[in-house]
């Protein structure tokens, strides 16, 4: 696959699978292109116990509930809008990763086109 | 009063740890809650106790920071590389309400199977033995598709059977 950034050596895991639904990110208002860089682009030398892979990804969530359970819990995310994304085969691969069974990451390939989120809520 | 942290464990993850436990330098605990994108935690010093009844969902988080065991508040940054420090806020200070979560609000269940249960064995036998198809398995594991409780319990009897017999398993 043709990623959207430089990845680690065996990222994504063979555990990842390709997404083929509708899934919900937090990102800007209005929504920015650096919102679908990983936290590995925007902070390059940021290291803070975080899996490297996992830091090369994307958070995004497959439920529109637990995505605002997270708003309504963490205050930094609060103000945050709520984007949805209908992700096919080619825009990448994901992984359930974290403790909440609804969280995946996303490895970004270069098929992926911003253009095609929705606003669902700010 | 400064203390150094250490990152225990992710409780909340978006990009980065937005929630998570921590320890100071003689294994004290705490629980850290990000409150701005700089990124800025604040945190409280608990009881392994408390913290236990946060992990299962027995306390919600606004209860755990509006009323902090020790009655007081740290503010955390991430220093350099991986060193967070946390800083005693002046006592009498409290933090902004906006800086709480909001109430009623528990940490999202965890995920039914873990896969890290799964890496020494395979996928096949323990479906085989739970009498499972191992495609749905796989998709259980991988966190694509949630199974039910009822589902949950068979592969982890399963998962418990194979391993017993790894146990009775005598060569000498």
């Amino acid at each position: 696959m043709d990623w959207f950034e430089k990845l680690p050596v065996n990222c994504p895991s063979a555990k990842a699978v390709s997404p083929e639904s509708f899934y919900f990110r937090l990102g800007s208002i209005p929504p920015d292109e650096s919102d679908f860089w990983s936290h590995r682009k925007r902070f390059p030398y940021k290291e803070f116990k975080v899996d490297e892979c996992i830091a090369f990804s994307l958070s995004l969530f497959d439920s529109l509930e637990a995505v605002e359970r997270l708003k309504r819990t963490i205050p930094a995310l609060r103000k945050k809008t709520i984007v949805e994304l209908d992700l096919r085969p080619a825009d990448g691969l994901i992984q359930q990763t974290g403790n909440d069974s609804h969280h995946f990451s996303w490895w970004r390939s270069k098929e992926f086109n911003t253009e095609k989120i929705k606003i669902i809520k700010s | 009063m400064i203390v150094d942290l250490h990152l225990e464990e992710t409780l909340i993850f978006h990009d980065e740890p937005q929630l998570f436990s921590a320890t100071d330098q003689i294994g004290g605990y705490y629980i850290c809650l990000a409150v701005d994108d700089t990124p800025q935690y604040i945190a409280v010093a608990i009881s392994y106790a408390r913290l236990q009844e946060l992990k299962l969902g027995k306390i919600d988080l606004w209860s755990i920071f509006s009323s902090p065991e020790l009655g007081v508040w740290f503010k955390v940054v991430l220093a350099e590389k991986i060193k967070l420090i946390g800083e005693l806020m002046p006592a009498g200070e409290k933090i902004p309400l906006d800086w709480l979560p909001i109430k009623g609000e528990y940490l999202p269940t965890m995920a039914k199977l873990r896969p890290e249960a799964f890496e020494g064995v395979k996928i096949s036998t323990i479906a085989k033995e739970a009498k499972m198809n191992p495609t749905l398995l796989r998709q259980y594991v991988a966190g694509i598709k949630q199974p039910s409780h009822d589902q949950a319990l068979r592969i982890q009897e399963a998962l418990h059977r194979v391993a017993q017999r790894l146990l009775d398993s005598q060569f000498v």
